[in-house]
């Protein structure tokens, strides 16, 4: 088989993954309405409020006390699902899950986009992370974490350009990622501080006014209606001891998956030095962003290994889908050479090199010579058990 | 600085074993999913095919209290959206599902607040409460 009929059917394997991903992905999504978990006690229920009710405030009439649905969360995600059902005729349950094909579709395209790498290794971004099991948990259907990743894909996009337009779109996709979820204030604290010690004071400004903008306004509005305390977690629940018990509920429940993943990013980019010279500065920010969310399971006022054992997959979902780039770019040097190096759209910074397809670029062979072997109105619909869940 | 894990001319090939297996295990998760495909479709096909009523009291977080919730919605259209609700749990209800009624009681009535009270009788009951605005009328 030559080199460009390899090439050729690398790509279309790599197509075939993506629709895989992307079909089983959305599939799971839209073939029940959301009616589980945190979308119920958290999610949904501020949003129907909100669409309901016409007013922010909604979310702290719902639970004043905050004892179930977090009424001091970033309003965000709540106020998407409201606007989506109002401009969808009203709040249906079934008609929301289509936002997830769309924020997956944004998924991919940043995680292309924010690959340095050419066309292939972009399109193999995109396929690994449509791939990850995250979006196939019928649990997480209505939860934010897509969304999440979505601004902060685009964050990680706008922080590599220069430019004053570049620095407002990075303090206005890192706003929008601290006002849908407390980690999107904490990856905007994580970017500010990476822009600094890599002595980029505008983009660097731009991140500490997104995080402004995305904390300040929501602390203000929810002290004004009592809302003044994080339901999980708070100062004087300080136990040093904490970050112990979350290391060891982490090693009982994410162990071999925290194992894969190390073995995976670790021996790749063991491979690729280049890459990870290039990319110091988001390696970094990954170690603070997993560092600071350990960090906090000291200050838990609940159960650290139940607060562990339900949010270990989300939190990691996040960094992980950020690291997928990362990891295609390393893929391409330690296959193509330190040439394989593409920018992403718009890009003006250092590094920066135009994006030709692999075969062009290619230095060494995609496949070892030894595997190159050739030249040539109300009913009751009965549902699976599976699917019941409380 | 670089790591000496593989002689260069085995490194594409480690890297493809790497990527390769990681894309492996990742499609075959995809690949061997929760539920059938064709019973996917199917249940994707119903619920889509149902009005927005059914859907909700078939949706697997509301199909196993259908009854509890048919009687929510009755409840939310017959309330004014400015009153309050209480949910009255009697003994035999425990704690557990009290909450999780209370949780689906929350869902469907919002944006009024749903308060969880202990009553002397068996069973749940949703009483309406003065709602902000409401109270001394």
């Amino acid at each position: 088989m030559t080199r460009k009929a390899l090439s050729a059917a690398a790509l279309l394997l790599l197509i075939v993954l993506l629709l895989l991903g992307f079909s089983t992905a959305t599939l799971t999504a839209v073939r029940t309405p959301l009616s589980l978990g945190d979308y119920v006690a958290i999610w949904g229920l501020k949003g129907r409020a909100i669409e309901r009710g016409g007013s922010l405030a909604s979310v702290f009439r719902v639970d004043p006390d905050g004892a179930t649905s977090h009424p001091e969360y970033p309003p965000l995600w709540p106020m998407v699902l409201a606007g989506f059902a109002r401009a969808t005729g009203g709040w249906d349950e079934l008609v929301l899950t289509l936002l997830r094909p769309f924020l997956l579709v944004g998924a991919l395209a940043g995680a292309a986009a924010a690959t340095r790498a050419p066309p292939p290794y972009r399109l193999l971004a995109a396929a690994a992370v449509s791939l990850l099991p995250y979006w196939r948990s019928p649990l997480y259907a209505g939860y934010a974490e897509p969304l999440l990743v979505v601004l902060l894909l685009a964050a990680l996009l706008e922080s590599g350009r220069e430019g004053k337009g570049a620095a407002l779109r990075l303090a206005f996709v890192l706003a929008l990622a601290a006002l849908t979820k407390q980690e999107g204030a904490w990856a905007a604290l994580v970017t500010t501080g990476t822009l600094v010690a890599a002595r980029r004071r505008v983009p660097a400004l731009a991140a500490l006014g997104g995080w402004v903008l995305g904390v300040v306004p929501w602390t203000l509005y929810r002290h004004a209606h009592a809302s003044t305390s994080l339901a999980d977690f708070s100062l004087a629940a300080f136990r040093p001891l904490g970050v112990l018990a979350a290391v060891g509920a982490l090693a009982r429940e994410a162990g071999p998956a925290a194992l894969a993943v190390a073995a995976v990013a670790g021996g790749l980019l063991a491979l690729a030095p280049r890459t990870r010279q290039r990319r110091r500065g988001l390696l970094l920010a990954l170690g603070a962003y997993l560092l600071g969310l350990l960090g906090a399971f000291a200050f838990a006022r609940v159960d650290v290994g139940w607060l562990v054992r339900w949010t270990w997959d989300r939190l990691g979902f996040v960094p992980l889908v950020l690291l997928v780039p990362v990891l295609a770019e390393a893929l391409a040097e330690a296959l193509d050479g330190p040439s394989a190096e593409g920018a992403p759209a718009g890009e003006t910074g250092e590094g920066a090199s135009s994006a030709t397809p692999l075969a062009d670029r290619r230095q060494e062979p995609l496949l070892p010579p030894s595997l190159e072997t050739s030249s040539s109105g109300p009913t009751t619909i009965p549902f699976p058990a599976a699917l019941h869940m409380s | 600085m670089s790591v000496p894990l593989a002689p260069p001319r085995l490194r594409p090939v480690v890297a493809a074993l790497l990527a390769g297996g990681a894309l492996a295990f990742l499609a075959a998760g995809a690949l061997a999913p929760d539920l059938p495909f064709r019973d996917s479709m199917a249940l994707a096909a119903r619920f889509w095919g149902a009005n927005r009523t059914t859907r909700l009291l078939n949706a697997p977080g509301f199909a196993r209290e259908a009854a509890f919730a048919r009687h929510v919605l009755d409840l939310d259209a017959a309330w004014p959206l400015a009153s309050d609700a209480v949910l009255v749990a009697g003994p035999d209800v425990s704690r557990e599902r009290a909450d999780a009624l209370l949780r689906k009681a929350a869902y469907l009535l919002a944006p009024r607040r749903v308060a969880l009270c202990r009553g002397q009788e068996e069973g749940v009951r949703l009483l309406r409460a003065p709602g902000p605005g409401e109270e001394g009328r």
